[in-house]
């Protein structure tokens, strides 16, 4: 059954998960970044059917996640690769895998980082662009911005 | 039926398979705003009942929200953050980031956070716990963690994708693509 869209949401999450909402299509993005490109590959992968696995990868093709290039003529073959749209959900997938990492991986995480500029594993963080300091939760509050049409943020929800 | 993600070593999926779908990770993000009661997220979702019902639960057995009776007559739940909860902040500010930046359909971003400590509107930023330098793709490499399992069920494998440790060859394919 095909879900609700979320087009009409005036929400970053919402048109985020619009784009990579079905988890497929996340998991073929990690895929992307550990360097996978053929369809078969994908597929072999992923263990999904091939017309699943065909609507996905062109669903991140339309939405500009992914491009698909010709790289074998006879027979037509087609890779796909990372946009510098699809490169961008690196933090999403570094949080996820990291939240993965703590809560469901009781043997310790399947796979490391490790940081080239500074050769340590990389345990990432989410960190403030304005001062550095780590973010939790608990101190930012959400506020309306510039494309804020549907009341996103009522007023008694922004302080808690 | 929707075959489970979780079946390889992967804590992206893992991670995925608790957070089930879009609705899941959209109900999250009320609770980040502060939204408790049924009413309120079916309000903000207008999302089937039964369907924001399933969720919910979904989400209470994975332990990530906890149902707490605040009523006797007639009995009401509340739904409020664990701390396993709260820890996909960076998940979702990731997101929204993410979201700002390519799908604002050029008006700005819809809300923006505002970082309490220092004062700022911020972006957030992925950045290395010992070095304090951002981390993007190009500057890791992957390498076989603790947890990766011994044996591993065919198509799932991708220890040849993995350095067998760190500093040791492979799992480096920005490398590779920009090799090829």
């Amino acid at each position: 059954v095909e879900r609700k869209s979320f087009a009409g949401m005036h929400c970053s999450v919402a048109q985020c998960l619009e784009a990579v909402g079905e988890w497929w299509s996340m998991l073929i993005v990690r895929d992307a970044f550990l360097g996978v490109t053929r369809f078969d590959e994908f597929q072999q992968r992923l263990g999904i059917s091939r017309n699943i696995l065909n609507q996905r990868l062109a669903h991140l093709a339309a939405h500009g996640v992914l491009q698909k290039t010709l790289y074998s003529e006879h027979p037509p073959r087609y890779e796909y690769r990372l946009t510098a749209k699809g490169r961008d959900l690196w933090p999403v997938l570094t949080a996820m895998r990291q939240w993965g990492d703590a809560y469901a991986a009781p043997d310790g995480p399947p796979l490391h980082l490790v940081h080239k500029s500074c050769g340590q594993i990389a345990d990432a963080i989410m960190t403030c662009s304005g001062c550095g300091e780590r973010l939790t939760t608990r101190d930012v509050r959400a506020v309306p911005g510039p494309g804020d049409l549907d009341d996103l943020v009522p007023a008694a929800r922004t302080t808690r | 039926m929707k075959r489970e993600l979780a079946g390889g070593p992967c804590s992206v999926a893992r991670a995925a398979d608790v957070l089930g779908d879009a609705w899941a990770l959209l109900i999250l993000r009320d609770c980040m705003h502060g939204v408790k009661r049924f009413d309120e997220f079916q309000r903000s979702l207008q999302v089937a009942r039964n369907t924001l019902s399933d969720r919910l639960g979904k989400l209470v057995d994975a332990g990530v929200l906890t149902k707490e009776f605040y009523q006797d007559n007639p009995p009401r739940y509340e739904y409020l953050l664990t701390e396993m909860g709260r820890d996909l902040f960076p998940v979702l500010s990731a997101i929204l980031a993410w979201g700002d930046k390519w799908l604002d359909g050029a008006l700005g971003a819809p809300v923006t956070l505002h970082h309490e400590t220092c004062g700022h509107d911020l972006e957030p930023e992925v950045v290395c716990r010992h070095c304090k330098q951002p981390v993007t793709d190009h500057d890791v490499q992957f390498c076989v963690g603790p947890g990766y399992p011994g044996v591993v069920t065919s198509g799932t494998d991708f220890r040849h994708r993995l350095a067998p440790a760190p500093g040791a060859d492979g799992g480096r394919p920005h490398a590779h693509l920009r090799a090829s």
